[in-house]
């Protein structure tokens, strides 16, 4: 039974679809990606999510709530970030965080908890920001699911792997549901479990990151004694597999499995048998450029 | 296409009830020629259903239209066009066959208070809303007494008052009660604009620092937002109120002195001067109790246009522009925009300033009349105006989408 269940949704603006009946699936305590490139309709999904906007059609459920009908009782395990995070200017970084945790009713200690969490305890009585106090708001109260909209953009590393770390404890310790849009497709591809990638506000592609990724072989990494004269030889016998020497060593073709037995045949032939040759997987990248016809985000 | 609900006619009926008070007030059917003319074929009840389908325009269509931004027109079209059908129908079968509606409304004046009261329960209480509405008010009392604009504005008020009270040059035969009276009259203006501008950015400015997306997401209804901003609004007018009151008062007291108004006279030629005691200060206590809680009303009336408008618009500067224009037309709108008395007589704010010339002119011991209709019809109208407020304030930031 998926936690998040998005059906049909979608949003008008006049002529323009900005979403175009999207079905979004995310299981209990799953890290989901929703990637899409600028003006796909990520940020209206997620505004959707958050209450912000209402949807033209379709439906989203929470734990089997309507959340679009009454958010009053399926929104209760619900929090969202959406874009940068933004704070009361006369509050303190403790009393930001206590207006949210009130609205929360999260359990006491709460507050000192995520302060900690965030590194933030030293500052609690100054009226500070960032996105660590941000992302702090947004696990108040122990939420099921958790809506970030690019969390990691324009993030220092430190900040980045702050993040990270915080949505992986938070997901081990508490069960926590994440459903975040970022850019950053290689830290979507070691952070997230399951995908979705949508495209002028369609859903083109989702499932589980290794079962999109996972089987697909684009290509080999070959070692070899002599690199020169082999990149010459599989040139001239496999020019399909469009030989090129790789910039850290070693030669890089295209092609699936059943390119191994001619590699291996080419390489003997000239007299530089391979030292090695290992596969090369699907980036995460490259599968969504193939799914979005180029467009990057 | 959705269609009307019995819930959005039942809403719009009794807006209309509580606003037709209002429209009778401003007069507004008299100013509408040509509404009127169009409904010439209704005979002696051209009026009334003309004020019935200038309310069906206005609170039906009002906020239907402001939640028609951002969607599809073809699909919120028909929605719009249902919603001024529904409005108008309800309004005008409301109105025509119960013609005694006004006779109704002046026999029984807690009608008005008796159908806000249904409407905020009806709208508010379910299940866990009174927890919910208490835990939204705890919040936004936080950041109101966090933020700066109520600690200033209630300096600012204060302020001016005092300053008001220190530069006043009484003339010889004047009582303490004509001090007290134009001090006040200073600080209530002070102190109307602030708590406009307090209302205006109670929500466009959440908007415009971008913490309302931050907060929106929690689960609680939008109209419990909007009633929980109104409540602390509505505490924040008070408080504004009682400090220029307070402070008015005490300065005039410790001053001037808060006595029996008398007159002296001759008593015929070669006779002894006579001093006879025209106005007691118990009865002048009173009028300034009545002139206080009229302009008090009118603080909290206008603190609720404020919230108004701080719903109708997405930035801060055209929320603030608005509430100066509002404010400008409420106070100076004989001068700038030519109203008559009559649609003066229309206005909450007109009532305080003519309860203060009242008893500025009673302080110099001048022949005027106390009206004591003058604070009931300016409590009237400032609750008239105050429901209307919030109400259509739910409405539209319920249906609003939040972009940016």
């Amino acid at each position: 039974m998926s936690l998040l269940q998005i059906r049909s949704l979608s949003k008008h603006y006049g002529a323009v679809r900005a979403l175009d009946g999207i079905d979004i699936d995310v299981g209990e305590a799953r890290i989901h990606g929703f990637l899409g490139p600028n003006g796909a309709g990520k940020t209206t999904a997620i505004r959707i999510l958050a209450g912000l906007i209402r949807p033209t059609a379709g439906s989203v459920t929470l734990g089997a709530l309507d959340l679009l009908g009454d958010r009053t009782q399926a929104a209760m395990g619900l929090r969202a970030l959406v874009e940068v995070p933004a704070f009361y200017p006369g509050l303190t970084g403790f009393e930001n965080l206590q207006v949210f945790a009130k609205l929360a009713r999260a359990p006491r200690g709460d507050v000192e908890r995520l302060l900690n969490a965030v590194g933030l305890t030293a500052a609690a009585k100054r009226a500070v920001g960032g996105y660590s106090l941000g992302i702090a708001q947004a696990l108040v109260g122990r939420p099921r699911l958790v809506v970030l909209d690019e969390p990691m953009n324009g993030l220092d590393p430190a900040a980045i792997h702050l993040v990270r770390e915080l949505v992986l404890a938070e997901r081990a310790a508490h069960g926590v549901t994440f459903f975040l849009s970022s850019h950053l497709l290689h830290d979507v591809e070691t952070l997230c479990d399951e995908v979705s990638i949508i495209h002028r506000g369609q859903v083109v592609a989702g499932g589980n990151i290794e079962g999109l990724l996972g089987h697909a072989v684009s290509g080999f990494h070959i070692h070899t004694a002599d690199d020169t004269v082999a990149l010459r030889a599989l040139t001239r016998v496999l020019p399909g597999a469009k030989p090129r020497i790789h910039a850290d060593g070693g030669i890089e073709v295209d092609g699936d499995d059943a390119l191994v037995p001619a590699l291996h045949r080419t390489l003997l032939e000239v007299g530089v048998p391979a030292l090695s040759i290992a596969p090369m997987r699907e980036t995460l990248e490259r599968y969504f450029i193939e799914k979005t016809e180029g467009v990057m985000g | 296409m959705s269609r009307p609900r019995l819930g959005t006619a039942l809403w719009t009926l009794a807006v209309a009830v509580l606003a037709h008070g209002l429209v009778r007030a401003l007069d507004l059917g008299g100013l509408c020629g040509p509404l009127i003319a169009l409904c010439a074929p209704f005979g002696d009840r051209a009026g009334p259903v003309a004020d019935a389908l200038l309310l069906a325009a206005l609170i039906g269509g009002l906020p239907l239209l402001a939640g028609w931004t951002g969607r599809p027109r073809r699909e919120a079209a028909p929605e719009f066009g249902w919603g001024l059908l529904s409005s108008a129908v309800v309004a005008v079968v409301l109105f025509l066959p119960l013609d005694g509606i006004h006779a109704l409304a002046d026999r029984a004046p807690w009608l008005h208070p008796l159908l806000l009261g249904g409407l905020a329960t009806a709208a508010l209480f379910e299940r866990g809303c009174a927890r919910r509405l208490a835990t939204l008010i705890g919040v936004e009392w936080l950041k109101v007494r966090k933020g700066r604009l109520l600690r200033t504005g209630l300096l600012v008020a204060a302020g001016a008052t005092l300053l008001a009270g220190l530069t006043y040059e009484a003339a010889p035969s004047e009582s303490g009660w004509t001090r007290a009276a134009h001090v006040l009259g200073v600080g209530f203006w002070t102190a109307e604009i602030l708590v406009l501008v307090l209302g205006a950015t109670l929500v466009a400015g959440e908007i415009s620092q971008s913490t309302m997306k931050m907060i929106l997401p929690h689960a609680y209804r939008r109209a419990e937002w909007v009633a929980a901003k109104a409540t602390v609004l509505v505490g924040c007018a008070a408080l504004f109120g009682l400090t220029v009151a307070v402070v008015g008062v005490v300065h005039t007291t410790i001053d001037a002195g808060l006595d029996d108004i008398v007159r002296e006279a001759v008593a015929g030629f070669g006779g002894e001067e006579e001093v006879k005691v025209f106005q007691t200060a118990d009865v002048m206590r009173g009028r300034m109790h009545d002139l206080i809680l009229a302009a008090g009303a009118s603080l909290v009336a206008s603190a609720l246009v404020g919230l108004l408008l701080s719903c109708l618009f997405q930035g801060l500067v055209p929320a603030l522009s608005a509430s100066f224009l509002v404010f400008a037309a409420l106070k100076t709108g004989d001068i700038f925009l030519g109203f008559t008395r009559r649609t003066l007589e229309g206005i909450y704010a007109h009532y305080p300033d003519e309860l203060r010339r009242l008893t500025e002119n009673f302080g110099r011991a001048l022949s005027e009349s106390w009206d004591d209709t003058l604070v009931t019809t300016g409590l009237t109208l400032a609750l008239l105006t105050s429901a209307t407020a919030l109400l259509v304030s739910l409405r539209i930031f319920g249906r609003r989408d939040l972009h940016g």
